[in-house]
């Protein structure tokens, strides 16, 4: 594996929710394992002491001699983002250097858990941290970096969820109807999954806000062949969302009404390419 | 200046043309035709092939007169009201100070879908009086049901004669007032049997879903779409303001599909709601509008124990 290779599909940037910490804890294991497993240096940023998931996770050998030499980290979530406040950009710069200085080690990349529960309290954390998920989740796409990104139910609420689940390829069933993320190719484009209607129409508008996703050329792309439903307050979003950055969006979909809909209202900030 | 029997009217003149046959047709059409041409107005005809040749060949060659593909125009109500504003709004801005239209309705419509049809003509009353339009609708007497006949004079304000006079109709009633009125659905026969699928309180999710399930292999993928977009509106507008319990039901007919969405509530409480794009004050009004133009059937009833809505994709002209 190379720099420039990376984690192929969605399971490169997840988003886990759950209410007990002993789920999360196995899962954490297996996924940080599975890493170690094809050469990974893997961290996990834990909502709880480091040296508790340390002691715990020493009973495994091959966590322990992981963590002896360093291809297995424990820290605690404070440790790694500070005190509650997190900075979009220089958090992906910190991983950026994780990511260099695991490969330059003789790594194959970079695999994290991060229990993030206490940066997303409230909504104004939120508003930034969407933002930072993005931004990584972009980072991703390009680098040798997956991750899991934890989030605790007894801590926040469905909606909280939902909104951090929106912004990853893939989260847990019932957690969110939509997702927007980077896509594959490192062109600025986006993926646009799932089901937008009437329920979640002002969380997408929401995202869009907080994401704020930039076109990579002249218009900004949205992949949509993986969106079941789309109705027209969603597509009013999008457009004006296009006139706020002084573009047009292009979504490309299966979906025949989306077309339709966006002449009815003559949503002129977006173009609908109808694929098949 | 406006010219005709409209010369000194403001806004749309609206009238039907009852012939019982092709003389009676051409004695009406052929001088409101020529007269605009005449005038240098923008004059067209929106009839169905066959009356099209007739009033094509009784016209001298190269009469000016604009012949529109009718059966196009009128697909779906909302639609033809769309495309007809942007054509006069078109016209009026190259500036016409009047637009001549005749059109007439294919003999299929007065079936199960004369409802939305009959809706359509009382709602253009308003929808087109923005324009200096004089239009005329022709109802052949001798296919058009009786009950069909009793809508025409009231929806439509006059009537042009074949002996060249321009009659008030006695029974129009302004659309605010039609459009309230409460009309019967004719029940689909596929109502008469057990649903293949009933739900109450569906989210818009579920009753999607239940389209897409029941719908696979029945009907075209865009069909299907369109329909899931219009139940996914109809089931909202119903939870969000009418009445619980809201009863969602599905049919499946060999070339169609039929939906149901019933609440306890009064209904729309905007009379063009579906027809025109209302929009701020009377909420739902959109998504309502979106519903009629993407299904191939939209019919509404009202009663003492609530508002239904029937949405119909695939062939709606069921024989009852």
């Amino acid at each position: 594996m190379t720099s420039g290779s990376r984690p192929k599909g969605p399971s490169g940037h997840v988003c886990w929710s759950y209410d007990d910490p002993a789920t999360l804890d196995a899962r954490a294991r297996e996924y940080l394992l599975a890493g170690l497993a094809v050469g990974e240096r893997v961290q996990y940023a834990s909502a709880e002491p480091a040296g508790d998931v340390v002691r715990r996770w020493s009973a495994d050998p091959r966590l322990r001699e992981a963590l002896r030499t360093g291809a297995a980290e424990v820290v605690s979530i404070a440790d790694t983002y500070g005190d509650g406040t997190v900075d979009p950009t220089a958090q992906v710069a910190v991983y950026a250097a994780m990511t260099d200085a695991a490969l330059a080690d003789g790594h194959t990349g970079l695999r994290v858990v991060a229990e993030a529960s206490s940066l997303v309290r409230t909504a104004a954390q939120r508003e930034t941290f969407t933002r930072y998920e993005h931004l990584v989740d972009r980072f991703m796409r390009g680098r040798p970096m997956s991750a899991a990104c934890a989030y605790d139910r007894r801590l926040l609420d469905d909606r909280a969820v939902e909104e951090l689940a929106s912004v990853h390829p893939a989260a847990d069933p019932g957690s969110t109807l939509f997702h927007l993320h980077a896509a594959e190719q490192v062109d600025g484009r986006l993926v646009l999954t799932g089901e937008l209607d009437t329920s979640n129409q002002e969380l997408f508008a929401t995202t869009l806000r907080r994401v704020d996703p930039e076109p990579g050329g002249t218009e900004l792309v949205l992949d949509g062949d993986g969106l079941r439903f789309v109705d027209y307050r969603s597509l009013v979003h999008l457009h004006r969302h296009a006139e706020r950055r002084g573009t047009t969006v292009l979504l490309r979909t299966t979906l025949g009404p989306a077309a339709r809909l966006v002449e009815l209202l003559g949503l002129r900030g977006i173009r609908v390419e109808t694929i098949r | 200046m406006r010219t005709g029997a409209a010369a000194d009217h403001h806004g749309y003149y609206h009238e039907a043309v009852l012939y019982g046959s092709d003389e009676e047709l051409l004695a009406v059409v052929l001088p409101f035709l020529t007269g605009g041409v005449a005038a240098g107005e923008p004059t067209m005809v929106a009839f169905g092939d066959r009356n099209a040749d007739l009033v094509r060949s009784a016209l001298p060659r190269n009469s000016g007169v604009t012949f529109l593909p009718g059966g196009d125009v009128y697909a779906r109500p909302a639609t033809a009201i769309r495309s007809y504003r942007q054509l006069l709004a078109d016209h009026v801005a190259a500036g016409a100070t009047q637009i001549r239209i005749i059109g007439e309705l294919q003999p299929v419509l007065f079936g199960p879908t004369w409802d939305w049809w009959a809706r359509y003509e009382s709602a253009i009353n308003h929808a087109y009086d923005d324009f200096p339009l004089w239009s005329m609708c022709g109802y052949d007497t001798r296919v058009t049901p009786s009950a069909a006949l009793a809508d025409v004079v009231r929806t439509h304000p006059r009537t042009a004669r074949p002996d060249g006079r321009h009659v008030p109709n006695a029974d129009y009633l302004p659309p605010v007032d039609y459009l309230r009125q409460d009309r019967p659905m004719v029940l689909d026969p596929l109502q008469h049997t057990s649903p293949a699928v009933e739900l109450v309180d569906p989210t818009p999710a579920q009753a999607r879903q239940a389209v897409h399930l029941a719908g696979a292999d029945r009907l075209p993928a865009d069909d299907l779409d369109d329909l899931a977009v219009a139940v996914s509106e109809t089931v909202t507008n119903a939870e969000r303001h009418g009445l619980p319990p809201v009863w969602f039901r599905l049919w499946t007919g060999a070339d169609r599909i039929v939906v149901t969405v019933s609440d306890r509530g009064t209904g729309p409480s905007d009379p063009f709601a579906g027809m025109l794009p209302v929009r701020g004050a009377t909420a739902g009004g959109l998504g309502l509008w979106i519903t009629h133009q993407s299904c191939s059937h939209v019919s509404m009833q009202r009663g003492a124990d609530g508002c239904t809505l029937r949405l119909t994709a695939g062939n709606p002209h069921f024989t009852a």
